[in-house]
Formats: C-alpha cells, sequence, structure tokens
C-alpha cells in the first residue's frame, strides 16, 4: 500500500483512508477503515471529471452490485452525489493476478486449472447477472483468501445497455477482443476473450500479444494465434475457443464453465461447483498486503508484558480527539513521554517495536503515528481512545499549558486555577483510563494546587477525597505501584468492554452466545458497557439461531411443525437435524439430485422431495419411499396439518391432493391460476389459492366444490384444528369464519396484512407473514408480536412453538431462528384497551381506564385489586406521593373526583366551572396541592387546588398541558405541550417556553430526584436535559444510530443515575444519565404508545403501561438482569468457549 | 387554502331544495355517548396498529348513489348501485334501508366492496322499475350509533334537461409537494346556459375510498370553472354539480351530474402525511343552541424507519378548526372554532348547534406535516 499523496482525501463519508491502493483512469483506490475498523477499498472519481464519468461510475456501482459477491468484491456503499464520487466495497486481502505473477512467476498446471475454473466461475455469475465486465486483465483479478474475485466494473455495462448502444473502444488494450479493437459492438464474448488472454498470462507470465506500441498489438489481436503452447490440454483447447477471432465462435461462460468442470446441466451447480474449485486458488504466502491493524497487532504482540501496558499511554499521546469520532494525529517529542514509569529506554523500546510494522513515523527526535487512519483501523486504539476520548481532551489542554508553563520559564501566571484547575485535577484522580501524567505535566500540577492552597481557595474547589487520591497521581512511584496492583483490574475493564462488544456484535448471528457473553461482560468488571449489553440481551428478541449442517449451494429445506427438526435433502440424501442440539438424527440416502423443493410434514415422518420431472414422498421412520413416484412436476407443496394428505400445484397449473402413505391420487382438478393449496386437520377439505385473490372450497372425500364463506376472497387461508374454523386474509385483515355455522366468528387480526399465515398445533395462536414482518396472534385477535425480518429468504416457514412463547423461522441458508414472544420483559395483559393510566410512585399500584371502568392494580403482583371504582370514566389520573389518594379527573360533567385507596371510597367530588374535562393531574410532592390542567378544547390555565380543603387555591398564569410534573422540593412546576413553561412555586414568575420551541411541543416531562434536573421528551428529537435553576440545557439523550421513537413517557430512576424513555411505537429504553448514552437496545415491548412507565421500589425493576393494555416489566437490578439473561439463555459459556472468546482473561463462572 | 364561493348565484330556497340531491356528508340519526362501545359488535374488536391505538367508532364515512339522479325508464327496469364508505366497522356490513315517497320500505343488502387501510367500502343494488314513485327517495345507513342518510331524486326523463362536466382535469398532472395545482374544467347543458352555477369539486387520497369536499366554485358565462388549490397528497380530484331543481321560473332545471375522476400525481417531499381517524360529533340531532360534542384524533406519520405496524402516530399540540356550512349555504369562510389536539392526538370540542348542516373539521398542516384531508359529519337542529 502506498502512502497517501498530498491532496489526497483523509476522510470521505464515514471512511478514513489509509493509503492508495491503485490508480487507474477513472481514478484512485484507497485502502480505508469504516466507524468499526472494517477494512474496505474506496473507489473515488477524480475530481476533475465531468458528468459523463460520473455516469459511468453509477453504472459501476450498479453493475457490480448486480452480480453474486462470491466473485467479486462486494459493494458495501456508494455515494455518487458528493463533490468526489466514491464506491465502497469489501477489501480483498490478496494480491491481483499480476502481482503473484510477477512475484512467484507463472501458474502451472493444477494451479492454473483451478485459477481459470476461478475466472471462468465468476465470468459465469457476472454474464448470469447480466452484466458484462468488458474489462477483465490480471490487474482486474484479486487472488484473495478464498479464491479469485474480478473486481472493477469501470466500464461493465448490462447487457440491455450493450444491445442499445454501440460500444466505442473501451478496456485495458493488451486483454481486448478482435470486436473491441475494431470499435464494434461488444457482447459478453469480450470478457470470454479476455478470459483466454487472462489465462494465457497467468500461464506465460507475458501478454498473449505484444509488440512495439499500439498499432502492432491491435495487429497481432486482430490476425495473430496467441502462443498456447505452455498450457496443457484441456485447458488449452477452452483458451483457444475463448480466444476465437469471431465472437460467435467463443463459447459462454457457462458452456466454459461446464467444460471446465464438466458433468451436470445446472448452472447453479456449475457455479457452487466451480467456486469450490476456485476456493483452492489462495494467494501465495505473505503476499497479501496486511491490514493497519495487524501491522499495529504484531508490533503490540511483539512487546513483552510490562512494555504491552503501557502502550495505550505512549499511542494516545499521539492522537487530539476530535468531536464526534474525527480523532487527528499529532506529532510529539519523545521528551514527553517520560513519566516516571516510562523511562527512555523503555519509550524507544515500545516506539521502535510499533515503527519496525511502519505503524509509528520518526523524525528525529518527533514522533508520530504513520497512519492517520490507525485510530480507526485498529479496534484496541479505538478504544483506548473512546474509553479516555473525555479525559484526553482536557489532558491535551494540560499537556499544552505545562508545555507553555515551562517554556515561559515556569512562571506562577501561567499556572492552572480555578475551574481549569479543577477539572484537570478531578480528571487525573479519577477520571483516567489509559493515559498518564508525565514528569511536566505532573510537576505542573503540584505547582498549581501548590499556589492554589497558598491563595486559599483549594478547600472550596477540591473535595478532601479528590485531594487524597491526587497525592497517588502526582507521586510517580506510587503510581508505579499501583499500575501493576490495578493492571489486573484494568485488563478486566478492558476485557469486559471488549466482550461486551462482542456481544453486541453477535445479536442477530449468534443470539445465544451473545446473551452469555453479556452475562460474562458484567461478571467481568461492572462497566456500563456490559451493563447495556445485559439489557441488550433482554430486548432482543432472538433466542437463537441454529446453523445447519454443512450443506452445499443446492441443498433445500423444510421445518417440522414444531421448529425442532429441520429436514435437509442436499445431494441425493436427506438428513433430519436436530435444530437445538446441532447434530443428526437420521438420514435417507438416494433422495435425488437436482432438488428443487422439499416439504416435511408437521409430525417430521414423511418427506416430500420435489425433482426436475417428479415427486417422492419419504416415510422417514422406515427411511422408505412411501407409495410409488409422483410424476409431477411441483411448483408447490405441503402437507395437510395431519401429514396424511399432500397438497400438490404442478407447473401445468393443476392442483392435486394425494395420499400420502398410499401414494394414490384424491384430487386432480386444473386451474391455471392455482398459487397453493390448503387443507384441513381432518383431511377431508381442500382450500386452492388462486390469483387474484380467490379461493375455493373443496371436499376431498367427495370430490365436490363447496360454497366459500365471504365472498371467496383471500390472499391466503388456513384451517383451523378444531375443524370448524377457516382463518381468511384478505386485505389488511384476518378473519375467522365457522365452516359448519357458516358465519363469522370472533377475534380479528387487524392489520396484520398476511401473505401467508397458520394456526398453532392447539388452535390458540396464528402466525402472520407479510412479506417484511412476521407476526403472532392470540386467535382472539390480541397481537402479541410484530417482528421485522432481516432475512426472509426462507420464508414463509415460521412455526409457534409450545404456548405460543417462541417462534422459529427458516432463514436463508438453512439456518433456525427462534424467538422469544415475551423478550426480556414481563408481560402481563390488564385490559383490551387503555384510556388513560397512573402508577404511584413506587409503582407499587396502578390506576387503570379501561374503555369500561377504572380499576386498581397491584402493580408487582400482576393482580387487579378488588371490582372497578364506582367513578366516571376517568380523562386524567394521579396518584398521592404517598399513594393513598388518587384523583381522577373527567368529563361530562368536568369534575374532580379524590378517592381513598385502600378503603376505595370517594372523598371528595369538586366540580369544574367553565371548562370540558381535565386533560391532565398532578400532586406535590408533600400531596397538599393538586395541579389541574383543565381544558375546552385547548389547555386553559393550571389550577392548583388544596387537597385538605377541597378548594381552588390558584390559578396559574398559564396554560397547562396533558404533562406536568412538580420539581421534587415542590418548588416548580413544569407543564409539557406546545407552549410548555416552568412555573415557580408559590407564584413565582413564570418562565414561557423555556424548553425551547420545538415542532409536537413537550411530550413528556420529568424532574430527577435531586430536583437539579428537568427531562423533556419530544418527538423525534430525543430527550433533552435541564438545569432546573438556570434553565440550561445541560444535554441530550438521542441514540447513537437509528431513530428515535417520540418520547412520551419519562422516568427517573429513585438514584437518579437512569432515565427511561417511552415511546409512541411503543419501545422502552434505559439511559445512562451522566453519560447521555443509552443503556442497550429498546425493549418493544408494547403494540401500541407507552402510557406510563415508573421504577419500582430501590429502582430495581421498571414497568411500562401502553395503550395497548399491557403492564410490562423490566430487571434494571443488573444481578437480577444477569439472571434474567441466564435463565432466557437455559445454558451458560463453557471453560472451552471462554478460552476462545475471551483470551486475555481467565474463565469465570458465568450462569 | 381560502375556499372560493360563488356569489349570489341561487336564491337560498332553491339551495335548500339542492342539498336533497347529492350531501357528502354524515347524519347522525341516533344520539348519546360513546361510552358503550360494545353494541351489536361483540368483544372481538382489539387493539389496532398503525399508532391509532384504539379503535375508531364505527361510523359511515360517506355514501353516494349512482346515478344521480335515477331517471325511469318506461321500457326498462334502471339499476341502481349504492355505496358507503365505512371506518372503524370491524368488518361488519352497515344496515340500510331505502325507502321512497310513497312510503315504501326495503332493505338494502350491503356486500365489501373495497377496503384500504382506514376504511371498508360497501355496495348494495336496487333495481327500480317503471312504476317507482317519483320524487325524493331516501337510503338511511347505520352502523353502531352512526347513521347517515341519503337523498336522492327517482325522476322522468323529461323532468329535467341533462348536463354534464366535461373536460374536467387537473394540470399539471405532476406536481411537487405543496405546489399549486388548477382544478378545471365546463359544465355543458343542451338547451341552457351553464353560467353562474355551483360546482363542488372534491377529492380522494390515493389510499382512501371516501371523497372529502375541499373547495366550491362558480361556472363562467360558458360554464367553465378552474380552481387553483395547493396540492398536498397524490390522489383523485372530481368534480360535483348539483343540478337545479325543478320548477324553478324563468329556467330549464337541469339535472345534476359528476366528472369523471382525474388523477393528481404529486411528488412526497419531507413533509409527514396526517389523517383524522375517529370523527364525530354527537348527538346529530340536537334541540336549538344546546351542545354538540366534536371528538376524533389526528395522526400521521411517523419518519425515517418506523417499525412494523406503527406507521401512524399521534400528533400532539397541533390546531384543528371547525367549519360550519348551513343546509344548502356555503362553507363559514372563517373556522367557528378551534382546538388543539391532546398529546394523544386527540380532540374534543363542544359547539353550540343553531341550524342544521354539515361540520367539517380541518387541519392544515404545521410543522412537517400536510394537510389533512378534512371529514364532515352532520348535525340537525330540531
Amino acid at each position: 500500500m502506498a502512502a497517501l499523496a498530498p491532496g489526497d482525501p483523509r476522510r470521505l463519508g464515514d471512511y478514513w483512508l489509509a493509503g492508495r491502493l491503485g490508480e487507474g483512469g477513472q481514478g484512485v483506490v484507497y485502502e480505508a477503515y469504516d466507524a468499526t475498523g472494517r477494512r474496505v477499498a474506496v473507489k473515488v472519481l477524480r475530481a476533475d471529471d465531468g458528468a459523463g464519468m460520473r455516469a459511468r461510475f453509477a453504472k459501476e456501482a450498479a453493475a457490480a452490485r448486480k452480480v453474486s459477491p462470491f466473485c467479486t468484491a462486494r459493494v458495501i456503499e456508494a455515494d455518487l452525489d458528493a463533490a468526489l464520487p466514491y464506491i465502497v466495497s469489501e477489501y480483498v486481502g490478496g494480491p491481483s493476478l499480476r502481482q503473484a505473477v510477477e512475484r512467484d512467476g507463472p501458474y502451472e498446471e493444477d494451479r492454473l486449472y483451478r485459477l481459470a475454473t476461478g475466472v471462468a466461475t465468476a465470468l459465469a455469475a457476472i454474464h448470469q447477472a447480466s452484466v458484462i465486465h468488458r474489462d477483465l486483465k490480471p490487474d482486474n483479478v484479486l487472488i484473495g483468501p478464498d479464491g479469485p474475485r474480478v473486481i472493477d466494473f469501470g466500464i461493465a455495462r448490462t447487457r440491455e445497455m450493450s444491445l442499445t448502444t454501440t460500444g466505442h473502444v473501451a478496456g485495458t488494450p493488451a486483454f481486448m477482443a478482435p470486436e473491441s479493437v475494431l470499435g464494434q459492438r461488444a457482447g459478453p464474448a469480450v470478457d470470454i476473450w479476455a478470459w483466454g488472454a487472462v489465462t494465457a498470462f497467468a500461464a506465460t507470465g507475458r501478454e498473449p500479444f505484444g509488440g512495439d506500441g499500439i498499432a502492432s498489438l491491435f495487429h497481432g489481436i486482430l490476425g495473430a494465434e496467441p502462443d498456447l503452447s505452455m498450457i496443457e490440454e484441456p485447458l488449452r483447447g477452452l483458451v483457444a475457443a475463448a480466444m476465437a477471432k469471431d465472437p460467435r465462435d467463443r463459447p459462454t461462460a457457462r458452456s466454459l464453465l461446464l467444460g471446465l468442470v464438466g458433468g451436470r446441466n445446472e448452472l447453479a451447480l456449475l457455479l457452487a461447483a466451480g467456486t469450490r474449485t476456485a476456493e483452492l486458488v489462495r494467494p501465495p504466502a505473505g503476499t497479501s498486503p496486511p491490514s493497519l491493524a495487524a501491522l499495529a497487532e504484531d508490533a503490540y504482540s511483539g512487546l513483552g508484558p510490562a512494555d504491552r501496558a503501557l502502550v495505550p499511554r505512549i499511542l494516545l499521546r499521539m492522537v487530539t480527539p476530535g468531536e464526534g469520532e474525527d480523532d487527528l494525529p499529532r506529532k510529539i517529542h519523545t521528551g514527553e513521554l517520560l513519566d516516571g514509569v516510562v523511562g527512555p529506554a523503555t519509550a524507544e523500546r515500545v516506539l521502535s517495536g510499533f515503527a519496525r510494522m511502519d505503524v509509528v513515523a520518526r523524525e528525529g527526535d518527533a514522533v508520530s503515528l504513520a497512519n492517520a487512519a490507525l485510530p480507526r483501523a485498529w479496534p484496541r486504539m479505538r478504544e483506548w481512545i473512546d474509553a479516555d476520548r473525555d479525559g484526553l481532551r482536557i489532558h491535551r489542554q494540560l499537556g499544552d499549558a505545562a508545555g507553555m508553563w515551562d517554556r515561559h520559564g515556569r512562571r506562577p501566571g501561567d499556572l492552572y486555577q480555578g475551574t481549569a484547575l479543577e477539572t484537570a485535577v478531578a480528571w487525573a484522580a479519577t477520571g483516567r483510563q489509559h493515559v498518564t501524567l508525565n514528569l511536566l505535566e505532573s510537576a505542573f500540577l503540584d505547582a498549581s494546587l501548590a499556589l492554589g492552597r497558598v491563595r486559599g481557595r483549594r478547600r472550596r474547589q477540591l473535595t478532601g477525597a479528590l485531594s487524597a487520591l491526587l497525592v497517588l497521581v502526582l507521586a510517580s512511584a506510587v503510581v508505579a505501584v499501583v499500575q501493576g496492583a490495578a493492571a489486573a483490574r484494568q485488563r478486566d475493564v478492558a476485557a469486559a468492554r471488549q466482550t461486551a462488544a462482542r456481544a453486541d456484535s453477535l445479536r442477530s448471528a449468534d443470539p445465544a452466545r451473545a446473551m452469555l457473553l453479556s452475562v460474562a461482560a458484567w461478571r467481568l468488571a461492572p462497566v456500563s458497557e456490559a451493563r447495556a449489553a445485559l439489557y441488550s440481551s433482554l430486548a432482543q428478541r432472538e433466542h437463537s439461531v441454529s446453523p445447519p449442517p454443512k450443506v452445499t449451494a443446492e441443498a433445500r429445506f423444510g421445518l417440522s411443525g414444531d421448529g425442532r427438526t429441520l429436514a435437509v435433502v442436499d445431494q441425493d440424501r436427506a438428513v433430519l437435524w436436530d435444530v437445538a442440539a446441532g447434530r443428526e438424527r437420521g438420514a435417507v440416502s438416494g433422495v435425488g439430485r437436482a432438488v428443487r423443493d422439499v416439504a416435511l410434514s408437521r409430525d417430521g415422518r414423511w418427506l416430500a422431495v420435489a425433482g426436475e420431472r417428479s415427486v417422492r414422498v419419504w416415510d422417514l421412520v422406515s427411511r422408505r419411499p412411501a407409495g410409488s413416484e409422483i410424476g409431477q412436476v411441483a411448483r408447490w407443496l405441503d402437507f395437510s396439518p395431519s401429514g396424511r394428505s399432500l397438497g400438490l400445484v404442478t407447473e401445468g397449473g393443476r392442483w392435486q391432493v394425494w395420499d400420502t402413505a398410499e401414494g394414490t391420487r384424491m384430487v386432480d382438478r386444473a386451474d391455471a391460476g392455482v398459487e397453493a393449496v390448503a387443507m384441513s386437520y381432518d383431511d377431508r377439505l381442500a382450500a386452492p389459492m388462486l390469483d387474484g385473490d380467490r379461493f375455493e372450497l373443496w371436499d376431498v372425500t367427495t370430490g365436490r366444490r363447496l360454497p366459500v364463506p365471504g365472498e371467496g376472497r383471500a390472499v391466503w387461508v388456513a384451517f383451523g384444528p378444531d375443524r370448524r374454523t377457516l382463518a381468511v386474509s384478505a386485505g389488511a385483515d384476518v378473519v375467522f369464519w365457522d365452516l359448519p355455522e357458516r358465519a363469522r366468528r370472533g377475534g380479528r387480526l387487524e392489520g396484520a396484512g398476511a401473505v401467508w399465515l397458520a394456526f398453532s398445533a392447539d388452535g390458540r395462536f396464528v402466525v402472520t407473514y407479510d412479506k417484511r414482518s412476521v407476526g403472532l396472534w392470540s386467535a382472539e385477535g390480541v397481537s402479541l408480536l410484530r417482528y421485522p425480518l432481516g432475512d426472509t429468504s426462507g420464508m414463509p416457514s415460521a412455526r409457534i412453538g409450545a404456548d405460543g412463547r417462541t417462534l422459529s423461522y427458516l432463514l436463508g441458508g438453512g439456518a433456525v431462528a427462534v424467538l422469544d414472544v415475551d423478550a426480556g420483559a414481563h408481560s402481563l395483559r390488564l385490559a383490551p384497551e387503555i384510556q388513560t393510566v397512573a402508577f404511584s410512585r413506587d409503582a407499587r399500584l396502578a390506576a387503570v381506564q379501561t374503555g369500561t371502568s377504572l380499576e386498581l392494580w397491584d402493580v408487582a403482583g400482576g393482580r387487579r385489586l378488588g371490582p372497578p371504582l364506582a367513578s366516571p370514566a376517568a380523562t386524567a389520573l394521579a396518584f398521592s406521593p404517598d399513594g393513598r389518594v388518587l384523583a381522577v379527573g373527567a368529563e361530562d360533567p368536568p369534575v374532580l373526583t379524590l378517592w381513598d385507596v385502600s378503603r376505595r371510597v370517594r372523598l371528595a367530588a369538586l366540580p369544574l366551572a367553565d371548562v370540558n374535562w381535565v386533560g391532565g393531574l398532578a400532586f406535590s410532592p408533600d400531596g397538599r396541592t393538586l395541579a389541574v390542567s383543565p381544558s375546552s378544547g385547548s389547555p386553559e390555565p393550571v389550577q392548583l387546588w388544596d387537597v385538605a380543603r377541597r378548594t381552588r387555591s390558584d390559578v396559574l398564569a398559564h396554560d397547562g398541558g396533558d404533562v406536568m410534573a412538580f420539581r421534587p422540593d415542590g418548588g416548580a412546576l413544569a407543564v409539557g405541550g406546545l407552549a410548555n413553561a416552568l412555573v415557580a412555586l408559590p407564584r413565582g414568575p413564570v418562565w414561557d417556553r423555556p424548553f425551547g420551541p420545538s415542532d409536537d411541543g413537550v411530550r413528556s416531562v420529568a424532574f430527577s430526584p435531586d430536583s437539579r434536573t428537568v427531562a423533556t421528551g419530544f418527538s423525534k428529537l430525543g430527550v433533552d436535559l435541564w438545569d432546573a435553576t438556570t434553565r440550561r440545557r445541560t444535554g441530550r439523550l438521542a441514540p447513537l444510530q437509528g431513530r428515535l421513537d417520540d418520547v412520551v413517557a419519562l422516568a427517573f430512576s429513585p438514584d437518579g443515575r437512569f432515565l427511561a424513555t417511552g415511546g409512541a411505537s411503543g419501545s422502552v429504553r434505559v439511559w445512562d444519565v451522566a453519560a447521555r448514552l443509552p443503556l442497550g437496545q429498546p425493549y418493544t415491548a408494547h403494540t401500541g404508545q407507552v402510557t406510563a412507565l415508573a421504577f419500582g421500589a430501590g429502582g430495581r425493576d421498571l414497568y411500562s403501561l401502553g395503550w395497548d393494555g399491557t403492564l410490562q416489566r423490566y430487571p434494571v437490578d443488573p444481578g437480577r438482569a444477569a439472571a434474567a439473561v441466564c435463565a432466557r439463555a437455559g445454558a451458560t459459556l463453557s471453560e472451552d468457549e471462554w478460552r476462545r472468546l475471551i483470551p486475555e482473561v481467565s474463565y469465570r463462572k458465568v450462569c | 387554502m381560502a375556499t372560493p364561493h360563488p356569489r349570489g348565484v341561487l336564491p337560498e330556497g332553491v339551495l335548500i331544495v339542492l342539498r336533497l340531491l347529492l350531501l357528502l356528508g354524515l347524519a347522525h340519526l341516533t344520539g348519546g355517548r360513546g361510552g358503550d362501545r360494545s353494541g351489536g359488535r361483540g368483544g372481538d374488536r382489539t387493539d389496532r396498529l398503525d399508532g391509532r391505538d384504539r379503535p375508531d367508532p364505527p361510523a359511515v364515512e360517506y355514501a353516494e348513489v349512482t346515478p344521480d339522479p335515477v331517471v325511469l325508464d318506461p321500457d326498462a327496469r334502471v339499476p341502481v348501485r349504492i355505496d358507503v364508505v365505512t371506518g372503524g366497522s370491524g368488518g361488519e356490513p352497515p344496515r340500510g334501508v331505502l325507502s321512497g315517497p310513497d312510503g315504501w320500505r326495503t332493505e338494502l343488502d350491503f356486500h365489501r366492496a373495497a377496503e384500504s387501510p382506514f376504511e371498508e367500502g360497501w355496495r348494495a343494488e336496487h333495481v327500480f322499475s317503471p312504476r317507482a314513485a317519483r320524487g325524493i327517495w331516501r337510503a338511511t345507513m347505520t352502523l353502531g350509533e352512526s347513521a347517515h342518510e341519503l337523498e336522492f331524486s327517482v325522476e322522468d326523463a323529461e323532468e329535467r334537461d341533462p348536463a354534464a362536466i366535461v373536460d374536467f382535469r387537473v394540470s399539471p398532472e405532476q406536481v411537487e409537494e405543496d405546489a399549486p395545482i388548477t382544478l378545471s374544467g365546463a359544465l355543458k347543458a343542451e338547451r341552457v346556459r351553464p353560467e353562474k352555477h355551483r360546482i363542488v369539486l372534491s377529492f380522494r387520497q390515493e389510499d382512501a375510498l371516501s371523497w372529502s369536499e375541499i373547495a366550491e366554485i362558480g361556472t363562467d358565462e360558458s360554464g367553465e370553472f378552474a380552481v387553483t388549490l395547493d396540492a398536498w397528497e397524490p390522489g383523485w380530484w372530481r368534480a360535483d354539480y348539483l343540478g337545479t331543481p325543478r320548477g324553478s321560473d324563468g329556467y330549464r332545471a337541469l339535472r345534476s351530474t359528476r366528472s369523471e375522476a382525474a388523477y393528481s400525481m404529486v411528488r412526497s417531499g419531507p413533509k409527514m402525511r396526517s389523517r383524522f381517524s375517529g370523527y364525530n360529533a354527537l348527538p346529530s340531532v340536537a334541540g336549538s343552541g344546546k351542545l354538540v360534542k366534536h371528538t376524533g384524533k389526528l395522526i400521521h406519520e411517523t419518519p425515517l424507519d418506523p417499525p412494523p405496524g406503527v406507521e401512524w402516530v399521534a400528533a400532539p399540540s397541533r390546531e384543528v378548526t371547525f367549519w360550519f356550512k348551513p343546509s344548502g349555504g356555503s362553507w363559514s369562510s372563517a373556522p367557528v372554532a378551534r382546538a388543539t389536539t391532546t398529546n394523544n392526538g386527540s380532540f374534543t370540542k363542544k359547539l353550540t348547534a343553531a341550524r342544521s348542516g354539515e361540520w367539517q373539521v380541518r387541519y392544515s398542516g404545521q410543522s412537517g406535516d400536510l394537510k389533512a384531508a378534512p371529514k364532515t359529519r352532520q348535525v340537525k337542529v330540531r
């Protein structure tokens, strides 16, 4: 890799450029790293190129995206509208074919054959995607670790384009086909020619046609025969055919590949075979340039353990942390590194180790990072920086101040004092992770403190504890001792962070391991990253993803009714696979090759295998075929729920029902529009589903058509196990018909939009699939889960587990994913719908206005307390702080009632004059005052009521809102809404809109328990934190990525460390208030807006209530969260797994 | 958007009769509060997705009869279609009764005919024999507590002259969000100069079934009309002419007519679409001077990448306005009242019922929202 040149960009989008990989006519290709340290290749269009080039560049991105990623470098991102348009693609670690040949000489025999096969496989895949590469040459073939990859679609065209556009001369002359030289239209055959020329180049190390200059080269291409004597048959014949002068005489990529790998007549098989062959084309050892991370890691691991511990403090000095993640390299003098532990000899050892690997650059006494992308590229360094980011800024200022102090003759006037001193000391004593103070900085801080003492200010500036700690920091010798003792802890903290990050990276690929790793991280060190990972483990819906056995690309899969058994049909063999245990449970051979589709009966006994010409049913108990071969080409097939019948839709547009065991045909009807057939549990009824969203109903035993319920409109239908019910998906909803009664029965899956659905075996649940997400419903129509699928290629295949607690489904490659329906949160349905709710302060009680009644609930016990209160329907509710009184606002007539909660009697009914209803209620912290926000269509001024006297004591000079909160010290009332306000009490000033103007106003408001902070929730913007006294904004909580739900509910934990937010789409998440960071992924627990949030006593649990009528509980205490995660995982991390996943630290018990 | 009004076109009395010909409103013939939701629908309704946290109350949103007027044929039976759009019906068809001026009654049998994310479409058919009573017929549809009355004329061919709206179009055909579009067309009649007649323009969003009355405009001396509005969503526009009544002196009476629907393509921009859901004005028959309670909810699309099922969320702190059109009159030139939506997007406003007529709730869009198609309900004053 060449270094970046002057004028090269340092960063493009989210990518940090590290060096140049190559340069071509169109632009420059750089090696770069994304924010996660992933190594990528970034191709940048030349700045001075016009719109034509830009369009071509866009075509390149489009062409590369069309092609199967296995044979090219996958396009990750393309920004074609940027000032410097660029394409980001996968970094293929390996030399180009030209470099490989130059370094190790020509390819011979088997190596040559495999290379030729690999490139031909890539070409076949490229042509299959209707793309013509047009510039295949040794420089565009990379010898990657898993076989050759064809890259650079710079002048590629899709086949449609090539038919309408006459070609202009494009390509690299030496590998140009004759028709390209002549300027004729360039079809796929130009790539075949180039394949021949590239193969000849690999075999000889020379370009096939040479000469002095372009005229002689073109003459050779048009007239001369290439010298292929170095190539053995049968490859020679294929290369000769490929280099036929007339493009019509050249083979296609497919027949070329066929000639190379021989055998079967199926391109998919060919590609699979070609890929396998090509995988053996490995780059020569040592030719793949190592990544920056690998270089740095090599230098790091080359150091002794003691030196390794000093690396962070040395390298972090060479970084100036930027805003966000845009860190800049910084040149330092080696003297700056000396801190009492790092002496000149140590510094020299460490620096020279990194300098040898070109990771740091030295110029005399100065030293700097050799590559600005290193902090991005090397995960270890990124972690160090991220851990110390805020501290590094303080440190840089401290270093600069100390330097100036030193250069100016160490004058007292240049010393730190006041806030700067306090900040620096606080950081130096408690906030540091990896950075240490060097001798100069220590002296500077020491002198600053000494001066502070003289000035007598120190007592106010520093706490005793802090200055005591500082003694340790400033005494270098002691630091060295502490360093030794703290090393293990530091290592654990680092390992915990790393393990937490690993857990998060495995969430979708290996959710079960992600759960265990999050617990392991917490066991290592109680860092907030580990806590976040624990919460994410509770929030993740995915329970496990179990891979199938090793299979080829042509394997087909079928999942049993309980999702526990997977049938895998591959290479003439059917395997029954135990999904959870990950082992084979049985196998049958001779089931055939070239399998189009398979179906497994729900009980796992019968397997139907649809081949190219026929369908065969296998009895997996006896391992023999059942009945005779069914001579039909199946377009679709599935068993009836009992497995006794097999439904088929043939290519010829017929639908049939076959007796599974007997192999006899029971129904055979022609209907060109048939797409699938649903069958009843008793095998008596069949419902063919036809195009145009119609279905029919047939009696299989009599062969008669029956009248259909409704109007016969359905996208999909499913029979219920009760043998009466038919679920019909038409339009947005799924409805149920009682077939004997010919009438609709209760229940309706509203908004399911199902294109497929199935009942659970007991009929209590229904699973739906809408092409985007999978849904689980109770048969009564309650939505239990709606989960967007990242991979729908194995759908529809969802299976409901026992009790409707899990859902299993197939992923594209045959892996089986299992979702937990009640992930993490403990869920309880209180009512079908909720109008308004309130929690008491410690979430002991909840008052719930359902569609019909006002109920009191014991939250922790999850039970209703007695019959409903005899109250008119509430529009607003609030508990007094002691939980003894419930205030109920109502309309028609507008009245405020107060209830004794324990005796369940009404204490007072207070009519509200001149308003329509009560929109919001809030009790003061002492319980004596009730703030009432009345409304007459729009909010009216806030009224304060004296609870004991039952009289209105005041009307504030500001309109109220649905959301209001008293400051815990009682000194102020915050009002939400568009016209938000902070009102000082009693009778203090009113600040209008202190929380800023915003589109939707303040949606939720809460005070921290110490009264110092107000949190306001907004639509789309997250949460703002404000100083409750100065009304200045002190921070904002917003997720690092993804969207933030409209924040409609807020609650601080009792210790004020955490803030819970509830969203309009039903998500709940917990934030670390000091760090301003979300703790883990959000819980998606409610299917409607969150209405109220509250922490339980001691902050150990969090509760939420939603419009969907459910109450959810989330463990917040990390010990409980870890126990809950362990319970969910149902396993632990073995010592072996620990060693493999967390090698840095010795084994600890996880679950 | 300003609603254009025809000036001095027809005397008020004429318009009262005209009102009988086609109404785009809704009449609640039954009153009462929405407290008891269980009426007739069992307990099968559950939480509705799409951010409508709870089911909309069932209501007839819109109804029309085709053809209107029904022109009887002395030699053949004339089939008539009655299309009804309901919201929150939970899959239950509306009940309908058709009654003639002679006291003849029959039940209408509604079949589901269409579906949209927010509505269901129903259709019933009736065949008029040559002997059917001439005069104003009435179709009354009920769903839960909600009722809707539709009146239309059954008449002989010679009674009024046919009229037609021709060349109705929207230009430009494709515009950006919030850009102006012009709706134009011409009213044609054979023996009458269709000058200074009132044309009502209605809009139907792409994903909706019911039509909302948006504007009124008068024709010029040659029968042509044109009005410019701001486009906000792709959908269909339609022009209705309400006809002139029988027996109006000095003129030949004209039948009502309706244009073809014209599609207006609006490219979506950064703004979010918004919708009213569950608007009601109850009681729909009120004593003069009594309060009528207007309730409903405003929702809007949530931006970026919403989780499945919650594409629509409550639009809080939005100002909605209420407009009134007395029977046979025109829409008020300024809002009669305003309300602010709560944190849940719902609004409630009590307004005095002084005259019978139609009420409309409108939202003109703010802070990143597009306007919502207005919703109309009818209130009768005893």
